[in-house]
């Protein structure tokens, strides 16, 4: 299989200096054609070849992401994803301030590509989720002192822990309500579960954290993980944004779907356990 | 406006410029956590002045009270330019006169008297909300709802519960009245019941023969709370 | 800010949001940049008074480098003082701070914590380099 590697150009960090080691060693280390991304910033013809006919590696030296958000904007396929600055993290190990590299940056560096070729061939992030919901239309709104909380009214179903569900032709795709997103506020990680696993009815399906709380997701249904929302990854805050469209967090292949809607509550229902939960807090 | 009103808004300016910005914010969220938790909202005034429908309407249908750091008074201006009139104005400058010289804008230079202009402007409010809810009729408390207080995004903030003499009582804002009376220095052991029961009174509802209970959990709640442990929740 | 800004400076504003504890990091980080880190070559003013249009305050923002600092996605701060034709030469948001803080606990809209402080730390540091910059590119006043 080709690869290609696509690299932040963090020039003003360690970070970023690490990400380019990691580029560089990870294509000798795998054969990858490595994308400059100034270069494929200005001219994405140069790189489409390698774009079209390759499973692209990103490498981003910070949470800015920038690497990742070129890929994104130009529609380019992302197969792996690397955050130098959750690596570091993880090792338990500060980098040297300097920009030039110290012994610390490059045994990260070494670390991170040795993980990358270790697990090469493991199953990719699901970037394209199966199913096509359309956005709602028509809510529900329950209203507490200042605070307005949407429910769609069609299609969908939530379980009492302020997850929702909505199944088409066998999938579910699932999110947390707006009241969740408002009580949580501004949401700055989700934790996806893995794709494949399997996961029973109220299940975990990850977590979302904010300064405010973690919050564990219990699933509504029971399936198969097929996808994890891309672009939630990236930016959490499209949670908060569109809770019930574009910030939707995971779709599952159903494994019981007729069984789990006998536990599920209806928007109406919902809407009830919303106004005891606001009046409660 | 809704016939049964139970909830205040209350919008501060926050001003950044000044340390009466600072006092306004502060004794407005000492309102909302302590004072009148269930009594009172506040709307941000930030996002009330970019066009939140949610902060805007509920300043329509519900008597507001402004806090302005000075006689700029730029939250009274932005309520009644896009909700209406308010219940009151209130301004730090005209409350606390000179005794805001001393005071900061940042916490972290806060010193006793940036303590109590909090406090005194944060009483004066809450006498505003008594006296607005007093003028639009009787509140129903089962209505207003439990005692957390609400916020724009905020949790609740904890009270404490105590056990007096096997019954459980929540008092809200309990932790913040224990910090007040650690302000005030008062002691830790039996010397300091009287004053610790007062100050609890103040905020919360204690029966003559119910005093004697309070005192000793109260008392021992605060041993606890001064050893860096915190009241029961 | 009294009546008018530091000469030079580049104005550090903050939304201070009420409701959460973005907005008080906003606010206190403005004020870490304005006392300690960048005395004299930066300074505030109040956002409420720019949105009345106060003169003084929508001259000062057309006439002054501004950073702004918001708590969340909404960017009071940043959307006010570009409505007000002042220019926005850095544009912070405090939930975007939060990628870097992984499990912090930073305290509530009243009070930081520890976390909070550090993170609010962060964001000042970050703010006294742009203005900075600003000062060295001479790009203060227009």
């Amino acid at each position: 299989m080709k690869r290609a590697i696509l690299s932040c150009n963090g020039l003003d960090k360690a970070e970023g200096s690490v990400a380019r080691e990691v580029a560089i060693r990870a294509a000798d280390a795998t054969g990858s054609e490595i994308i400059c991304p100034v270069l494929l910033n200005r001219a994405m013809a140069r790189y489409k070849k390698a774009l079209t006919d390759s499973s692209l590696i990103v490498v981003d030296g910070c949470s800015t992401r920038c690497a990742t958000k070129l890929a994104t904007r130009l529609e380019a396929k992302v197969a792996r994803k690397v955050l130098v600055s959750d690596a570091a993290k993880a090792s338990g190990q500060a980098l040297e301030s300097t920009l030039s590299l110290g012994p610390k940056g490059l045994a990260l560096a070494q670390s991170i590509v040795d993980d990358l070729v270790r697990n090469l061939n493991a199953p990719m992030l699901a970037v394209e989720p199966v199913a096509d919901f359309e956005t709602p239309t028509e809510y529900l709104v329950v209203t507490h002192d200042k605070f307005e909380f949407r429910i769609p009214v069609v299609d969908y179903v939530f379980n009492e822990n302020d997850v929702w569900a909505r199944a088409l032709d066998g999938v579910a795709r699932v999110g947390i309500s707006d009241y969740m997103q408002q009580k949580l506020t501004d949401i700055s990680y989700f934790d996806p579960p893995k794709v494949d696993a399997a996961v029973e009815q109220f299940g975990e399906l990850g977590s979302l954290e904010s300064a405010k709380a973690v919050f564990e997701i219990i699933a509504p249904v029971a399936g198969i993980v097929t996808a994890v929302n891309p672009a939630v990854v990236d930016n959490p805050g499209l949670i908060n944004e569109d809770p019930y469209g574009a910030g939707w967090l995971v779709e599952m292949k159903l494994t019981e779907w007729p069984q789990d809607q006998e536990l599920l509550l209806d928007p109406a229902a919902y809407a009830e356990i919303v106004k005891r939960k606001a009046a409660e807090e | 406006m809704s016939a049964e009103i139970t909830k205040v808004g209350i919008i501060a300016c926050s001003g950044e410029a000044i340390p009466e910005g600072t006092i306004s914010r502060l004794a407005t969220r000492r309102v909302l956590e302590l004072l009148r938790p269930n009594a009172t909202v506040t709307l941000c005034l930030p996002l009330f002045l970019a066009g939140n429908e949610a902060e805007r309407n509920f300043a329509k249908t519900h008597p507001t009270i402004t806090i302005d750091g000075c006689e700029k008074q730029c939250a009274k201006w932005g309520t009644e330019e896009h909700s209406g009139p308010v219940s009151s104005a209130l301004v730090v400058t005209g409350i606390l006169g000179t005794r805001a010289a001393g005071c900061h804008r940042s916490s972290r230079d806060s010193s006793q008297p940036d303590k109590e202009a909090v406090w005194t402007v944060a009483e004066r409010i809450a006498a505003e909300v008594d006296s607005v809810l007093a003028e639009s009729g009787p509140r129903d408390d089962a209505a207003a709802g439990s005692s957390g207080a609400q916020c724009s995004c905020s949790s609740p903030t904890a009270g404490g519960k105590l056990t007096i003499r096997g019954a459980t009582v929540s008092i809200p804002g309990l932790p913040l009245i224990f910090e007040l009376c650690a302000d005030r220095n008062i002691p830790a052991d039996t010397s300091g019941c009287a004053a610790l029961l007062d100050a609890v009174k103040i905020y919360h509802r204690v029966l003559p023969e119910e005093e004697a209970g309070y005192r000793s959990a109260l008392l021992a709640a605060y041993q606890d709370f001064r050893s860096g442990a915190r009241p029961m929740k | 800010m009294g009546n008018e800004p530091i000469e030079n400076a580049v104005l550090v504003i903050p939304c201070s949001g009420i409701g959460k504890v973005h907005g008080l990091i906003s606010r206190e980080a403005t004020y870490l940049v304005t006392d300690e880190l960048a005395p004299g070559q930066t300074d505030t003013l109040c956002l409420a008074l720019l949105v009345k249009g106060d003169p003084e305050a929508v001259e000062a923002v057309r006439s002054h480098a501004c950073i702004t600092i918001d708590g969340c996605a909404k960017a009071c701060a940043e959307k006010n003082v570009a409505m007000a034709g002042g220019r926005v030469a850095k544009a912070i948001q405090v939930a975007e701070a939060f990628k870097n803080h992984r499990g912090a606990k930073p305290g509530s809209a009243t009070a930081l914590t520890d976390d909070g402080w550090i993170v609010t730390r962060e964001i000042a540091d970050s703010v006294a380099c742009e203005a900075a910059r600003l000062h060295a590119c001479e790009e203060v006043i227009r």
